[in-house]
């Protein structure tokens, strides 16, 4: 039988309304991490950003390119405090968003992190794709990552499987 | 605790109007299926993916697709995820690929789907797109067809599925 490859770390689910989620204690076992967050919607309107190590810094950039109804663009940031995932679209209460977030090399020591974002929803309220990259200048072993909102809080329900990948 | 191969299924000779994943093991939290293919015909309508034999308009998309010279982004809903693959007319041999990911395709809510995919032809043409879907059905992932309306999937195209937990 092979090796597995592709290993489950950890999964939540929300049983009621936060501002984030922390997966924390992170070994430093595999070569990547994919979270993967589902059923986002909103108490409100949120916009999903990452933090890693609790890192409040500015420290985080990124650069992306997004579709939406009636028009696409392309966008990147400064140095941020935190790494924003759909910056230029919101979730909202009606939302419905998905989340394939890799991080590479993510216990290298000797680089700063990676990372490449899938996300969209398609629904009523509103629809978006985005494709990102990202960067967190810091050459730390990344133990642990927190999926977070600027504002408001995620509803409950919202589903987090953070993966680790051979290599 | 693992990304595991469920089945591949690759096209023989005379090709075949489609690959069919049934009977789909629902002990997974999501499935991936990565497809290279290539249709048999000129025609540049692209290949679709119907979900658990669900042929009603409950399939939701917004794409994102970049030519190498412009970018566009459209949506809507159809009777299956409308994608796209290599037609004939393209260099021999060449396949478009793409990564099709349902995620917890056995809850009992709807679907979110994302997927890549690119297809190239001889550095004349170059088109990847980005996929935000919705299959608004509530019951569980149990089949996955990918077919072309019309047209057959060429020889050696091969789809793979993959669950992973």
């Amino acid at each position: 039988m092979a090796t597995p490859t592709y290993d489950l770390i950890d999964s939540q689910v929300l049983g009621s309304s936060a501002s984030e989620v922390t997966f924390s204690s992170i070994p430093g076992d595999w070569r990547d991490l994919i979270l993967v967050v589902t059923k986002v919607k909103a108490v409100n309107s949120v916009v999903p950003s990452l933090r890693f190590n609790g890192d409040t810094g500015t420290n985080y950039s990124r650069v992306s390119m997004q579709g939406r109804a009636g028009n696409q663009a392309v966008s990147n940031s400064g140095t941020l405090n935190t790494l924003a995932l759909n910056s230029d679209d919101s979730v909202g209460a009606g939302g419905d968003a998905t989340y394939i977030i890799q991080i590479l090399d993510y216990a290298q020591t000797d680089k700063h992190k990676s990372l490449l974002s899938r996300s969209g929803q398609y629904t009523t309220q509103a629809n978006f794709v985005y494709a990102l990259a990202g960067r967190w200048a810091s050459t730390s072993a990344i133990t642990s990552v927190t999926f977070r909102t600027f504002t408001d809080a995620f509803a409950a329900g919202v589903t987090f499987h953070l993966y680790g990948i051979a290599g | 605790m693992a990304y595991e191969l469920i089945e591949t299924i690759e096209v023989g000779a005379g090709g075949a109007a489609s690959i069919e994943f049934t009977s789909i093991p629902q002990d997974g939290v999501d499935l991936v299926c990565l497809v290279s293919g290539r249709a048999t015909s000129s025609s540049a309508g692209g290949i679709e993916v119907r979900l658990s034999g669900d042929t009603s308009s409950n399939y939701l998309q917004r794409n994102l697709l970049g030519t190498g010279s412009g970018v566009s982004s459209t949506g809507g809903t159809d009777t299956a995820f409308q994608l796209a693959t290599n037609p004939s007319t393209y260099t021999s041999n060449t396949f478009g690929n793409m990564s099709f990911y349902v995620c917890n395709y056995t809850s009992s809510a709807t679907k979110s789907i994302k997927v890549d995919l690119v297809s190239e032809n001889n550095a004349a043409a170059g088109f990847q797109r980005l996929i935000s879907g919705h299959w608004n059905n509530t019951a569980a992932v149990t089949a996955l067809k990918i077919f072309k309306p019309g047209d057959n999937l060429a020889q050696y195209s091969t789809a793979s599925l993959y669950k992973i937990y």
